[in-house]
């Protein structure tokens, strides 16, 4: 039941019901009701792994109380059971994601979706608590409503517990003004998974898929497409997650801020998947940092590249996934490098804030990215060797499938996008679906839908974040 | 912002939307009928020349095959009937009735030539059954089309009474008919001769068991043309002989629907003259421009036979 189908349109219509009329004065009915139907979606997707959820949990907020309790009491037992709930959630994001790779050959019991997100939540919350950020949670069912929230399980953003869980303890009446804000947003998602994401993919899937029978010009043009096709894919599912969670009431975290505008790839990543990332950055990079701090520039880069191999695995045990680790940890290391001598030249030639100084730094940091997200493809090493050796083969004529629609609805929807985002990044006074002017708000996000249904690749694919 | 303006908004949203799908058919029409005129060999008007202008004699109807295996010339000067080929890649069984249907309901060609791959009944469903048959969402939902469309799940019918969602996609290849030039040979569109990929046995295993419904539409539409006096001969085309389908099942279905109604059906899957020449072909599934000459003589002689 994807965010794009109509059965989870039916779906949702079902849970809003209730909420919004006979639950909107109780916050604990909401939240029950918000838990069962939360389970219910996950359930629906796999109900093989609902045992699980349920299970870790019990047992992540049982250890949120005692780490509270232990912290209390100053006894040092508190540590222990944080590092038992790290050991645990760890083991079991392990277990059921990278058994394979430890122990060639064998399989975990069951595929169970969503993982990297729900056990990062839980993880986030056990060292939240510990560290006194935030109280543990005492009602079970807000915990679990927070761990299973059906708009952002399977694919994030990756909320954090002090954020979210005290937006469930007060009461969510009918805001229609954020409402009418989320359904903008699931149009906007709409727009970017349908119109840009889909009605592109066939090329880099043709591509890349018979690597061998292409030539240079066309593996470029499958990598600037592919590029493109991931942002607007992920993005356009967190538009709609956040769209929808802002309907139910609440404010989930941002994931993207227009990363090709990116000028290094240290800002690309402060752009790109900024859940995961700031995740990662404050409890993996910010404590590394830390402990390596007496090793100078090299701790430095070595917490850098820690940080970003692990997002880069957090994806999954494929050697792509670690390659592209590696391949953004270099650029991060030069960048880190040459950040003085970068800034005292700017200074020199007043270059700050000028386009001709911005834009091919933008173009070198898209071609980085677009070869890293080419690497993120591979699934091996002997993909990756493949995609190399046939650019060494040299340019030729390109290749033209699947170009008629890409070339025609989506490049109309790609310049759509360009337009949106450089007005967004320049802070133009343009606007459409948040214009002042009522009637073109509505006039803007219906004619957004009506190009949707139009133009939008309408056959049904999965979200590419859905695997992960 | 009150619950009542909200949904006043949420109304004139829709209406707007609702505007502009009125305005959407009488538009995509004109730009439709425009392409179609300015370059009916245009490859992308295929489905659309079918319906609306072929005339000929001699109809062939399919999926890829079809296409790049019947060469309309050179079976227009050994027949004296004037040919046109329909055959769209991709177009599957469901489709190809749905176009039959539509073609027939215009006018009656004397013959149909109808390529059937050897697994058209396949009980294996899924988008790829369907997906050619939105090229004739924009022309009238008929009882038959309905039902095919309802083997796609109700919020297809549903969908249809928006002129957007029926002229989903669309836009590319009308432009494209519009502003490129000819780009088939009365509807054949030859492959070169280099192998496109190594043929993979593995990919290729599809159900031998007969979807039902598959059998009865095209035993439906069989007796349909019977009645409308126009002549049908099924055939398939070759296939390399390695590629691992022994669609046994499927060629008795078709021979059995073939003999019940009397109607010629020449399976050319396995013969040797084609499946063990890997020079005649561009992929497993696929003769050459060089294969499809070859095969077009063969089915002139075979023709010659029954007519």
């Amino acid at each position: 039941m994807v965010v794009n189908s109509y059965q989870f349109w039916i779906f949702f219509a079902a849970v809003l019901l209730p909420y919004y009329t006979v639950l909107r004065r109780n916050s604990k009915g909401q939240n029950i009701w918000l838990l069962v139907t939360s389970y219910f979606f996950y359930g629906y997707a796999n109900w093989k792994s609902l045992p699980l959820l349920i299970a870790v949990t019990i047992i992540f907020y049982l250890l949120g109380i005692g780490i509270e309790k232990q912290n209390e009491r100053n006894t040092g037992k508190a540590r222990l059971l944080m590092i038992s709930g790290l050991v645990l959630g760890i083991g079991v994001l392990f277990y059921f994601k990278y058994l394979g790779v430890l122990i060639p050959g064998a399989t975990p019991l069951l595929n169970v979706i969503g993982i990297s997100f729900f056990t990062f939540k839980l993880l986030g919350y056990v060292v939240d608590t510990y560290l006194g950020k935030m109280s543990a949670v005492r009602n079970i069912i807000d915990f679990g409503a927070y761990v299973a929230f059906f708009p952002t399980i399977l694919s994030g953003p990756i909320d954090r517990p002090g954020e979210f869980i005290p937006q469930l303890e007060r009461n969510r009446n009918a805001d229609w003004d954020g409402i009418a804000e989320g359904f903008r947003r699931v149009v906007w998602g709409l727009f970017l998974k349908l119109c840009i994401a889909d009605r592109i993919k066939a090329y880099p899937d043709a591509v890349f898929g018979n690597v061998g029978y292409h030539n240079t010009t066309s593996i470029i043009l499958a990598a600037i497409l592919y590029a493109i096709e991931m942002y607007a894919d992920f993005a356009g599912y967190s538009e709609m997650a956040i769209g929808v969670g802002r309907i139910m009431g609440f404010k989930v975290r941002e994931n993207f801020l227009r990363p090709f505008f990116a000028q290094n790839v240290s800002e690309y990543w402060r752009r790109w998947h900024m859940s995961l990332t700031s995740w990662i950055t404050d409890y993996v990079y910010m404590p590394l940092n830390v402990a390596f701090r007496g090793w100078g520039k090299w701790g430095l880069y070595l917490a850098t590249s820690i940080n970003v191999i692990l997002i880069g695995i957090w994806h999954g045990a494929q050697w792509g996934y670690l390659l592209f680790g590696i391949w953004h940890s270099l650029f991060l290391i030069l960048a880190a490098a040459l950040e003085k001598n970068r800034k005292t030249f700017e200074k020199k030639h007043k270059l700050k804030g000028k386009w001709y100084y911005k834009t091919p730094r933008r173009v070198v940091t898209f071609i980085i990215v677009a070869c890293g997200l080419v690497i993120f493809r591979t699934e091996s090493l002997s993909d990756l060797t493949a995609i190399v050796s046939q650019c060494g083969k040299g340019f030729g004529p390109i290749f033209t499938n699947g170009l008629l629609e890409i070339g025609t609805l989506g490049l109309f929807s790609i310049l759509l996008l360009f337009f949106k985002e450089m007005k967004d990044e320049n802070g133009w006074s343009i606007h459409f679906l948040h214009s002042q002017k009522t009637w073109l708000r509505l006039a803007s996000m219906a004619i957004l839908f009506a190009y949707v249904i139009f133009a939008g690749e309408l056959k049904g694919s999965s979200f590419i974040y859905f695997q992960f | 912002m009150k619950a009542s303006q909200f949904f006043i908004r949420a109304l004139i949203v829709l209406a707007i939307a609702a505007v502009v799908d009125i305005i959407c058919k009488p538009a995509m029409d004109s730009l439709r009928s425009a392409s179609l005129r300015s370059n009916p060999d245009n490859y992308e008007m295929t489905s659309y020349y079918g319906v609306e202008m072929a005339t000929e004699d001699m109809l062939i109807l399919g999926a890829s095959p079809a296409t790049h295996h019947y060469i309309p010339a050179m079976l227009s000067d050994s027949l004296g009937l004037t040919v046109r080929n329909l055959g769209k890649d991709g177009a599957f069984l469901y489709c190809q009735i749905c176009q039959a249907r539509l073609i027939l309901e215009r006018y009656t060609p004397k013959y149909l030539i109808w390529d059937l791959n050897d697994d058209c009944l396949s009980h294996n469903l899924d988008w790829g059954d369907f997906i050619e048959i939105a090229d004739y969402f924009p022309y009238r939902i008929n009882d038959f089309s309905t039902a095919i469309i309802k083997e796609m799940g109700p919020v297809q019918l549903f969908s249809l009474h928006s002129n957007l969602y029926r002229y989903n996609s669309k836009l590319p290849e009308y432009l494209f008919a519009f502003v490129s030039g000819r780009n088939s040979q009365s509807g054949y569109v030859p492959l070169p001769a280099e192998q496109s990929f190594i043929p993979e046995i593995t990919s290729m295993k599809v159900s031998e068991n007969i979807h039902p419904l598959k059998a009865r539409l095209l035993e439906e539409i069989l007796l349909l043309c019977q009645e409308k006096g126009c002549h049908v001969i099924l055939a398939t085309s070759p296939r390399l002989a390695d590629d691992g389908v022994q669609q046994t099942k499927q060629y008795e279905a078709l021979e059995e629907i073939a003999q019940r109604l009397s109607i010629p059906y020449f399976n050319h899957h396995t013969d040797p003259r084609f499946s063990n020449e890997l020079s005649l072909f561009r992929d497993t599934d696929h003769l050459n421009e060089r294969g499809a000459e070859l095969y077009t003589s063969c089915f002139i002689e075979d023709l010659h036979s029954c007519l």
